[in-house]
C-alpha cells in the first residue's frame, strides 16, 4: 500500500503542473416527448419518442466515449460499422383503416433493417453478427436472423438520414423481420435501460410493463440514423429515437366510463421531467374535440398549438414538463361530457389487408388487398418475404384493379438458396391503380393481389414450426403526390413524400 | 385386329379429353401420387414464366426439367396453350400405337426358339397366341387408370413414356442411332433409364448377328461397344444442346442434382421421403448412396447374367425396378411396365401370387387418398399411415415382378426338362435354392 | 408436415419397424436369382455381382461416409512438454570501481544464485570508462547515460562512488535496468534486492504452483489482484452521478483519458493492447446506507462514512450497465462516484475503524477493476444559491487513483521494504523499464504453464473420446501452440525475453482457440446406440443371403478348382 501510495504521490506531483481540464466534450441533448391521441374508434392512441442528438461523427472511436448516448448501444454500431438502423419490437396489429397513420409504423414480430457504410467487407457476416448482438442487448431472439432470411430490397427502403450521395445502393441494405417474436417485460427492461434517465425520472416512469403490455398494439422502437447539426449540413450528427407506440381500447379499459388521464393508461402519475433532457413534453391532439365528442382536459392546457399540413389542421394541447411546478404526481385528465360518439370513420390514402386463403396442409394462397383513398392513382412498390417452406408459384401472381388485371412494372425476384432453404421476396412496381375517391361511397373496391403457394415438410432437424404458418409482414410503399386543396389527409410541401407501412396477416 | 385397336384409341381419346375438360383435371394433376417435383406442369409452368420474366428459372427449388424441355414447353404455354391438352392425348396414343408394334414384334420372336424337350408341345406357343397379346398390350396402356390420370393430370411421365416406348420399339428392331438417341433423351429427363442401355445393347447385338451373313453364335463385343459410344455421344451432345440453351451449366444442379440428393421431401409413391425426413443429417450421404445404388446398380448386373437371353424381359424387369425405387416414382411410370407385361401372357398360368398382387395394388390404391386426406386435411392420422399404404404398393409391385421372373424361369426349366419330372422313379416337386 | 414422435426412441421403434419390412423387401427382391437353373456358371457370377455390390463398394462406402473427420495431433510432443525445461537465463553484468570488488561480487553473487529453480543468472563483470562515472552531477545523467542497457531483461549493476550524495540508501534502483549501489554494498543487500524487487523468484513459482495444482497453493497477492492473461484489454471508465438535478458535473473525460492514461498505455503496449472506453451513468445509487458521523469539519458537521466490508456490495448495481455486448475482452473498470452535496462528503473507513489514509476515499477489487469516490469541494456546496450546483472533479486526483489502481490490475508488483534500498522516483514516465521486463517474465511463464496445461487437457480428452471431431483449423491450433511452447522456452532459456514473451502469448492464444473451437462438439453427444440401431435393421437382412451365398459360391469355385486338377491329372 504504501508503495501505491509513493507511486500515486510520484503522479500526483507530476501531473499537478499538467493543465486542468474543465470544458464538456461534443455536446449531446435529450428530448422526451408523449403524444396521447384520442382515435375515432374510441381507442388512444399513445406515443412516446425519447431523442438523443449527439454533435458528433459518426465514426467507430466517436462512441468510445459516451455521455447521454447508451454506450451498449454506441459499442455495437460502432464495431459493425452500421450507418442507420432500425430496430422494432411489436405486439398486434396497427389497424390502418380505423386508427389511421402512426407515427412509426413496424410490422408484427421483430423487424430490423440497417444500412452499413460503404466501407463495410462481407456484409452478410456483419449483419449476422449485429444480429446477434442486439438480440443480447435487447433481449429478443433476433439471433435467428441470417442470410436465409434476410434481404437487400432495392425499391422499398431509402436511407432516413444522410448520404454521401442520392444513389444508394441496397447492397449495403439488410432487412428481415421475424414475425413470430413476442414483446413483453423482458425487452422493455433492457430498453428503458438504454435511455439516459433510465426509468427513474421524466417521461420513461410512465412505462409500467403491466399497462403497456395489456394493450391492443404495442410497439418499442429504435432508430438511429446521421442527422445534419446545422442548416448548412457542414457536420453530421447521431441521432437516436426511441419510441414506444401504444394503442388502448378504452371501451374495455373505461369499464364503461369514458373519461381517461394519464393515471389510468399507465398506472401512475408524472412525477417530474428527466433533469438531463433539454424538453419534455405532452402533446394531446385535441382535434378530435370539435367533431367528435367533446372532452375537457384537466389542468386546462398552459397552450394550444395548431398543425397545418396539407390542408388539414390539427390542434394540440402543450404541456411543457419542465417548466411546471409538480407537487406530488402530476396528471391530466380528460373528461366528457357527452355520451360516447364513434366519429366518422375517414380511411387514410392507403391501407392493405392480407389474408391466407386455401385449407389443409398441402396448398395455399396469400391475397393482398390495397385499398387506394386517394382521388388519383398511385404507383405502389411492394415488399414481400415469403419464407422457405411456402415455394410459391409466381405463375400464379394475378393482380385485379378495378376487375382487370395489370401487370407489375418490374418484378425483381431475389431468391436466397441454401441447399434446400429459399425464400422469395419481392419488390414490385405497381402502376396505374386507379381509384375514385368518393367519400360518399362506402365500399370501394380494392385491387387484390392473388398468389399461390405450396406447403413444404419439414425435416426431422429443423425447428418446430410447421405447426402454423408465419408469413412475414408486407410493406406496401408509395410515393405520395403533392396535396392538393382538397381534404386529403397527407402531409408535405414537397414533390412526394414517402410513406410507407406494414401490414401482416 | 386393326379396327379394334383404332376403336381403342378412340375411345381412350374420348375419356382422356372428357377428363381433361372436366372439373376432375386440376384435381387429378394436383395428387402427389399423380405429379411429383419433376413431372408437374404447374412446376413447368412456374418454370417458363420465371423464364420469361428474365429470373433464372434453375436458382432456387422449383424447376427441375432440362433447358430443352425448358424451351419446348415454353413455347407451347405461349403459343399454343389451348392445344397442349391434345398434345398430351396424343402423345398417350402414340405411345400405345409404339407399344403395340413392339409387343407385335416381339411375339414373332418368341416363336423361333430351340429345341425343347420332348412333351412340351403344350406349352409351346402358337400361331393363334401372338394375335392378342398386343392388343392386351395396347389396352392395357390406353386404359389402365394409372396412365389416363397421369395424361389428364398434364405430367411430363407422358413425354418419359413416349422416349421409353420409342426406346424399346427401336431396340427391338435394332436401329442402333435411334435408339441410342431416344434412349440418351429418356436419360435427359430422367436418369434412371441409363440402365435400359444394357438390354437395348443386347438387343442391337444380337441384331447384328442374325444379319451377319457368318451366323455366328456369340454376340460380338464390338457391338457393345459401338452401342455404348454412340449412347454416350448422344448424351453428350443433348447435354451441350441443353448448356447452350440454358445458358451454363447451372441447369445441372437443378436436374441431376435434384434426382441424385433429393433435398425436396414432399410425400409421393416412392420410399425415398420418408427415410429422409427421419435420418440424421450426418446420415444423409450414406442413406443417398445406399438408396441410389439400390435403385440403378445393385440389381443390374445379377440381372443382366441371369436374363442375357432374354432382353426384353430384363428391360422390363428393369423397367419396373426403376419404377419402385426411383427417387420421385409416379403412378405414370407404374402404369408404363404395367402395360408391358401382356407380351408375357403365356406366363400368366406359372405366376402363383397374382391374388394377392392384385388385392394389394386395390387397396392401396384406393387406401391411399384416404389416409393422405386423414393425414394432410383432417389431421388425424400422420406421415407413418401413408407411408405404410406407399409401402405396401412398393412390396405388391416386387412381388408382381419377382413373379413374373419365377413364372419364366419355371416355364423355361419345364421346357428343358420335361413336363413330368420325375427323377429315379420318383415325383419332385421344383424347389428354390 | 411431418409429425413429430414423442422421443428419439418410440421413433427409432417405428422406423426400425419399418425398416425391418423395407429390408424384407429387399431380401424378397434378391432372393429370385438365387434360382436353381440350367446355366449354372451365370448363376453364381450373379451372386458374386450382389456380393461385389454390396461388400466391396457398400462396406467401404458406409465406412467413408460416416467416420468422424481427425486431423492426427502431436499427441507425444503435447506429453513431453511436461518435462519442458523454462528456465529463464538472464545476463547481469556487474560495473565497479575495483575489480577484485567486482569479481567478488560476481562470485558471492553467482553463489548465491545457484541454487536458482526458475532463473540461470549468470553475474560477469562489467568494465565501463571511467569518464561516465567521472561526470556525474546528478542521478538523472545517470540515467540517460549510453551504457544504459537497452535489451528487455538485461540488468546492470552499477556501483556509484559518492551514492551518499543523492540518496540516504545504501542501493537504489534506476528506471531503467540499472541498480545503483554505493560501496558499502554487500553482495547480500544486493541479492536481496535484486530476488524481491527485479527478479519476483516468488511470486513466479507461486504463480505456476496455483496454475499446476490449484487445490494445494494459492495465488500470492499479486497474483490474486492481476488480470489474466489475455491479447487485448479493455478499459471502461464510468462516472456514477447518482443525483444530476442537484450536482452537474462538467468534465472533458475523454481529453482527460487521452492526457493522462495514454502514456501508461503506450508503454505497456509490448504486454497487450489496449481500448480506452468511457461513459457516464446518472441515477445509479449505492445500494448501501452509509452511516452519518458528526464531526467538527466537512459541509454542515457531520460526514458518512462506508464500512469496508461493505465496499463489495457497490459493485453489484454498477454491473449491470457496465458490459459489453460486443467485446469479450477481459474488462478493466475504473469507477468514479460523485455524491452530491447532501450525501458528502464519504469516507470509507477501514475495519480498524479509522479513515483511509491520504485523503483518497477509493478502492480496487482483484480482477475487476477500482472505484473512486470523489467528494465534491467544499466550496461548491457552501454555495447554496445554484441549483444545480456546477462541479468540475479534480482530474489529477482522480486519474492519478486510477493509474495507480491499473498498475496493481496489470501485474506490476508492489515492492516490499527493503532497509537501506529505494527506487527512484517516477516522474516523466509511468513504468520503470525493469517493471515492465518482470512483469513480461511473470506473464510469460503464466502463458506458457497454461498453454501446456489445456494442450495437456485437450489431448487427453481427444484421445479418450472418439467421437470428437478434430477439423484442420483446431489441429493447425494445435501444432501451432505446441511449437510456440517449445520455442518460447528456448528463448527464454538463452534470454531473449521479448520474443520469448510474444512467443508464449501466441501458444496461450493457440491453445484457448484449439480448446474452446465449437466445431468439436458437432458430434459429441451422437450415442452409438443410435447409430446401430440404424444401421442394423437396414442392412443385415440383405447381407444374409449374401453371406450364405458366398458358402455356395466357394464350394463352387473349389469344384471348379478340383475338376480343373483332376483333368490335370488325367
Amino acid at each position: 500500500m504504501k508503495a501505491v501510495l509513493n507511486t500515486f504521490a510520484c503522479i500526483v506531483l507530476f501531473l499537478h503542473s499538467s493543465f486542468c481540464v474543465t470544458s464538456v466534450p461534443s455536446k449531446d441533448y435529450f428530448d422526451e416527448e408523449l403524444l396521447l391521441k384520442p382515435l375515432p374508434s374510441g381507442h388512444i392512441y399513445a406515443y412516446f419518442q425519447f431523442t438523443t442528438v449527439w454533435d458528433v461523427e459518426f465514426e467507430v472511436t466517436s462512441f468510445h466515449h459516451c455521455h447521454l448516448f447508451p454506450r451498449a448501444l454506441g459499442e455495437i454500431v460502432g464495431h459493425y460499422n452500421v450507418q442507420e438502423l432500425h430496430i422494432s419490437l411489436t405486439g398486434g396489429l396497427w389497424r390502418h383503416e380505423t386508427w389511421g397513420y402512426p407515427v412509426h409504423d413496424a410490422a408484427p414480430g421483430a423487424e430490423l433493417w440497417a444500412w452499413f457504410k460503404e466501407s463495410t467487407t462481407s456484409i452478410d457476416k456483419t449483419w449476422k453478427e449485429l444480429a446477434g448482438a442486439l438480440s443480447g442487448l435487447l433481449c429478443a431472439s433476433l439471433n435467428f436472423i441470417d442470410s436465409s432470411n434476410s434481404l437487400s430490397p432495392e425499391f422499398t427502403f431509402r436511407p432516413t438520414g444522410i448520404v454521401s450521395s442520392p444513389a444508394a445502393n441496397s447492397s449495403y441494405l439488410r432487412y428481415a423481420t421475424l414475425p413470430r417474436e413476442i414483446v413483453c417485460t423482458e425487452n422493455l427492461t433492457p430498453w428503458k435501460k438504454l435511455l439516459p434517465c433510465d426509468a427513474k425520472k421524466g417521461l420513461s416512469t410512465l412505462l409500467n410493463a403491466g399497462h403497456i403490455h395489456n394493450t391492443n398494439y404495442h410497439s418499442l422502437g429504435l432508430h438511429l440514423r446521421p442527422v445534419c447539426r446545422d442548416v448548412g449540413c457542414s457536420q453530421m450528427s447521431v441521432e437516436l429515437r426511441q419510441t414506444v407506440s401504444l394503442v388502448y381500447d378504452m371501451v374495455i379499459l373505461g369499464n364503461g366510463n369514458q373519461d381517461w388521464s394519464i393515471k389510468k393508461l399507465f398506472g401512475i402519475g408524472l412525477s417530474g421531467a428527466c433533469p438531463l433532457a433539454t424538453m419534455s413534453n405532452i402533446y394531446i391532439d385535441t382535434t378530435l374535440n370539435e367533431t367528435g365528442a367533446h372532452f375537457q382536459l384537466s389542468p386546462t392546457p398552459p397552450a394550444i398549438i395548431t398543425s397545418t399540413r396539407g390542408g388539414y389542421e390539427s390542434k394540440f394541447a402543450v404541456y411543457d414538463v419542465k417548466a411546471l411546478d409538480i407537487d406530488g404526481m402530476f396528471n391530466i385528465a380528460a373528461f366528457y361530457s357527452s355520451s360516447r360518439v364513434y366519429g366518422v370513420n375517414l380511411p387514410p390514402v392507403l391501407y392493405t389487408n392480407r389474408y391466407i386463403i386455401g385449407y389443409g396442409q398441402e396448398r395455399g394462397g396469400i391475397v393482398t388487398k390495397l385499398h387506394n383513398g386517394h382521388w388519383k392513382a398511385l404507383d405502389v412498390v411492394y415488399l414481400e418475404n415469403i419464407p422457405w417452406f411456402m415455394p410459391l408459384y409466381l405463375h400464379t401472381l394475378k393482380i385485379l384493379a378495378n376487375g382487370q388485371e395489370i401487370k407489375p412494372l418490374i418484378l425483381m425476384d431475389m431468391t436466397l438458396t441454401g441447399q434446400t432453404i429459399n425464400s422469395y421476396a419481392y419488390d414490385g412496381m405497381l402502376k396505374e391503380l386507379r381509384k375514385h375517391f368518393k367519400p360518399v361511397r362506402p365500399h370501394k373496391n380494392p385491387a387484390e393481389m392473388l398468389l399461390q403457394h405450396d406447403k413444404a415438410t419439414h425435416k426431422f432437424e429443423d425447428s418446430g414450426s410447421h405447426h402454423k404458418i408465419w408469413v412475414d409482414g408486407v410493406n406496401p410503399s408509395t410515393l405520395q403526390p403533392q396535396s392538393s386543396t382538397f381534404r386529403s389527409p397527407l402531409v408535405s410541401s414537397r414533390q412526394g413524400c414517402y410513406m410507407q407501412h406494414k401490414v401482416s396477416d | 385386329m386393326e379396327n379394334l385397336i383404332y376403336l381403342e384409341y378412340a375411345v381412350a381419346g374420348i375419356i382422356r379429353y372428357w377428363l381433361l375438360n372436366s372439373d376432375y383435371k386440376q384435381t387429378i394433376g394436383d395428387r402427389v401420387e399423380i405429379s411429383t417435383p419433376l413431372n408437374s406442369w404447374r412446376k413447368v409452368t412456374e418454370g417458363a414464366y420465371l423464364y420469361n420474366e428474365g429470373i433464372n428459372p434453375y436458382v432456387g427449388d422449383n424447376f427441375h426439367e432440362t433447358p430443352l424441355g425448358l424451351t419446348v414447353f415454353d413455347k407451347m404455354i405461349s403459343h399454343i396453350p389451348q392445344w397442349i391438352g391434345i398434345i398430351f392425348i396424343v402423345c398417350d396414343l402414340v405411345t400405345a400405337h409404339v407399344l403395340y408394334h413392339t409387343a407385335q414384334i416381339f411375339m414373332s420372336e418368341l416363336v423361333e426358339k430351340d429345341k425343347y424337350a420332348k412333351d412340351t408341345e403344350a406349352l409351346l406357343l402358337k400361331q393363334s397366341d401372338l394375335v392378342l397379346p398386343p392388343v392386351y398390350v395396347a389396352s392395357a396402356y390406353l386404359f389402365n387408370p394409372y396412365i389416363i390420370f397421369s395424361c389428364v393430370g398434364q405430367t411430363t411421365t407422358v413425354f418419359a413414356n413416349l422416349c421409353l416406348a420409342f426406346t424399346f420399339l427401336l431396340m427391338i428392331k435394332g436401329h442402333r442411332l435411334a435408339c441410342c438417341s431416344v434412349l440418351a433423351l429418356a436419360t435427359l429427363q430422367s436418369l434412371y433409364p441409363a440402365t435400359l442401355l444394357v438390354p437395348a445393347s443386347i438387343y442391337l447385338a444380337q441384331a447384328e448377328r442374325t444379319s451377319s451373313l457368318e451366323g455366328r453364335q456369340s454376340l460380338r463385343a464390338s457391338s457393345f461397344i459401338l452401342t455404348a459410344v454412340t449412347f454416350i455421344a448422344a448424351l453428350l451432345l443433348l447435354l451441350y444442346i441443353s448448356s447452350e440453351l440454358a445458358g451454363g451449366w447451372e441447369f445441372l444442379h437443378a436436374t441431376y442434382g435434384f434426382i441424385l440428393n433429393v433435398p425436396d421431401l414432399r410425400p409421393n409413391v416412392g420410399l425415398f421421403w420418408y427415410f429422409f425426413t427421419e435420418m440424421f443429417e450426418n446420415f444423409r450421404l450414406l442413406f443417398i448412396y445406399a438408396f441410389q445404388i439400390n435403385a440403378a446398380l445393385l440389381y443390374l448386373v445379377p440381372l443382366t447374367l441371369r436374363l442375357h437371353g432374354e432382353p426384353m424381359l430384363l428391360a422390363a424387369s428393369l423397367t419396373a425396378l426403376m419404377a419402385v425405387f426411383k427417387s420421385y416414382p409416379s403412378l405414370g411410370d407404374v402404369g408404363f411396365y404395367l402395360a408391358l407385361l401382356p407380351m408375357w401372357k403365356h406366363l400368366f398360368n406359372y405366376m402363383q401370387q397374382g391374388f394377392v398382387v392384385g388385392c394389394f395394388f386395390l387397396i392401396t390404391s384406393v387406401m391411399g387418398p384416404i389416409v393422405w386426406h386423414l393425414w394432410i386435411y383432417s389431421r388425424s392420422a400422420n406421415a407413418n399411415f401413408y407411408f405404410g399404404v406407399t409401402l405396401a404398393f412398393a412390396t405388391a409391385q416386387i412381388f408382381l415382378v419377382t413373379d413374373i421372373l419365377f413364372a419364366y424361369i419355371k416355364r423355361e426349366f419345364s421346357l428343358y426338362h420335361g413336363l413330368h419330372r420325375e427323377v429315379n422313379g420318383k415325383t419332385t416337386k421344383l424347389v428354390l435354392e | 408436415m411431418v409429425k413429430q414422435p414423442e422421443s428419439t426412441y418410440s421413433r427409432l421403434g417405428g422406423m426400425q419397424f419399418i425398416e425391418g419390412w423395407f429390408s424384407f423387401l429387399w431380401w424378397i427382391s434378391g432372393q429370385w436369382f438365387l434360382l436353381s437353373a440350367q446355366i449354372d456358371a451365370n448363376r453364381i457370377f450373379a451372386a458374386v455381382a450382389y456380393v461385389v455390390v454390396l461388400i466391396v463398394i457398400g462396406l467401404p462406402l458406409w465406412w467413408k461416409t460416416t467416420e468422424v473427420y481427425r486431423v492426427s495431433l502431436p499427441y507425444s510432443r503435447i506429453a513431453a512438454l511436461d518435462n519442458l525445461d523454462v528456465t529463464q537465463g538472464m545476463n547481469i553484468s556487474i560495473s565497479t570501481l575495483d575489480t577484485a570488488r567486482g569479481d567478488k561480487l560476481v562470485a558471492d553473487l553467482n553463489d548465491i544464485f545457484k541454487t536458482s529453480k526458475w532463473f540461470q543468472l549468470t553475474f560477469f563483470a562489467l568494465s565501463l570508462e571511467k569518464k561516465y562515472l567521472a561526470s556525474v552531477h546528478s542521478l538523472e545523467d545517470l540515467e540517460n547515460a549510453p551504457f544504459q542497457p537497452r535489451k528487455v531483461g538485461e540488468l546492470l549493476l552499477l556501483e556509484v562512488p559518492g551514492l551518499a550524495r543523492f540518496t540516504a540508501n545504501h542501493v537504489l534502483v534506476g528506471l531503467k535496468r540499472t541498480v545503483y549501489f554505493s560501496s558499502e554494498t554487500t553482495a547480500v543487500k544486493l541479492s536481496e534486492v535484486l530476488e524481491s524487487w527485479l527478479l519476483q523468484e516468488k511470486s513466479l513459482r507461486q504463480t505456476v504452483a496455483a496454475m499446476t495444482a490449484p487445490t494445494e497453493t494459492d495465488q500470492d497477492q499479486s497474483g490474486r489482484r492481476r488480470m489474466p492473461a489475455a491479447e487485448e484489454y479493455d478499459i471502461m471508465i464510468t462516472v456514477v452521478n447518482p443525483e444530476p438535478e442537484k450536482l452537474q458535473l462538467n468534465w472533458d473525460l475523454p481529453k482527460a483519458v487521452q492526457v493522462y492514461l495514454e502514456p501508461l498505455l503506450h508503454e505497456l503496449s509490448p504486454v497487450a493492447r489496449y481500448t480506452v472506453k468511457s461513459q457516464w451513468l446518472y441515477f445509479v445509487t449505492l445500494n448501501v446506507q452509509p452511516k452519518l458521523v458528526a464531526d467538527s469539519s466537512g459541509y454542515g458537521r457531520k460526514h458518512y462514512a462506508l464500512a469496508e466490508d461493505i465496499l463489495p456490495q457497490i459493485i453489484t448495481p454498477l454491473e449491470k450497465k457496465l458490459a459489453s455486448h460486443v467485446s469479450r475482452n477481459p474488462c478493466l473498470n475504473f469507477v468514479v462516484y460523485v455524491p452530491p452535496c447532501e450525501a458528502a462528503p464519504l469516507h470509507i473507513y477501514r475495519r480498524q475503524g479509522v479513515r483511509v489514509k491520504g485523503g483518497v476515499d477509493a478502492f480496487l477489487s482483484p480482477r475487476w477493476g477500482g472505484i473512486v469516490i470523489h467528494n465534491p469541494s467544499s466550496l461548491i456546496c457552501h454555495n447554496t444559491s445554484v441549483q444545480p450546483k456546477e462541479y468540475s472533479p479534480d482530474t489529477v486526483a482522480v486519474m492519478g487513483v486510477f493509474l495507480a489502481q491499473f498498475r496493481l490490475l496489470m501485474g506490476i508488483p508492489e515492492l516490499e521494504e527493503i532497509s537501506r534500498a529505494d527506487r527512484l522516483p517516477l516522474s516523466v514516465v509511468s513504468l520503470g523499464d525493469w517493471e515492465l521486463d518482470s512483469l513480461l517474465r511473470v506473464r510469460t511463464m503464466e502463458q506458457l504453464t497454461s498453454a501446456r496445461l489445456t494442450l495437456q487437457s485437450l489431448s487427453q480428452l481427444l484421445s479418450e473420446i472418439s467421437n470428437i471431431v478434430i477439423n484442420d483449423a483446431v489441429g493447425d491450433s494445435v501444432y501451432r501452440a505446441v511449437d510456440c511452447v517449445e520455442r518460447a522456452a528456448k528463448l527464454l532459456k538463452i534470454g531473449q525475453l521479448d520474443r520469448a514473451f510474444n512467443d508464449s502469448k501466441e501458444a496461450f492464444l493457440s491453445a484457448e482457440a484449439a480448446f474452446t473451437d465449437p466445431s468439436l462438439l458437432a458430434l459429441l453427444y451422437f450415442p452409438d446406440d443410435q447409430k446401430y440401431a440404424v444401421y442394423i435393421p437396414l442392412f443385415l437382412p440383405v447381407m444374409i443371403p449374401v453371406i450364405l451365398s458366398l458358402k455356395n459360391i466357394y464350394a463352387w469355385f473349389s469344384g471348379r478348382i478340383n475338376s480343373k486338377s483332376k483333368l490335370k491329372e488325367d
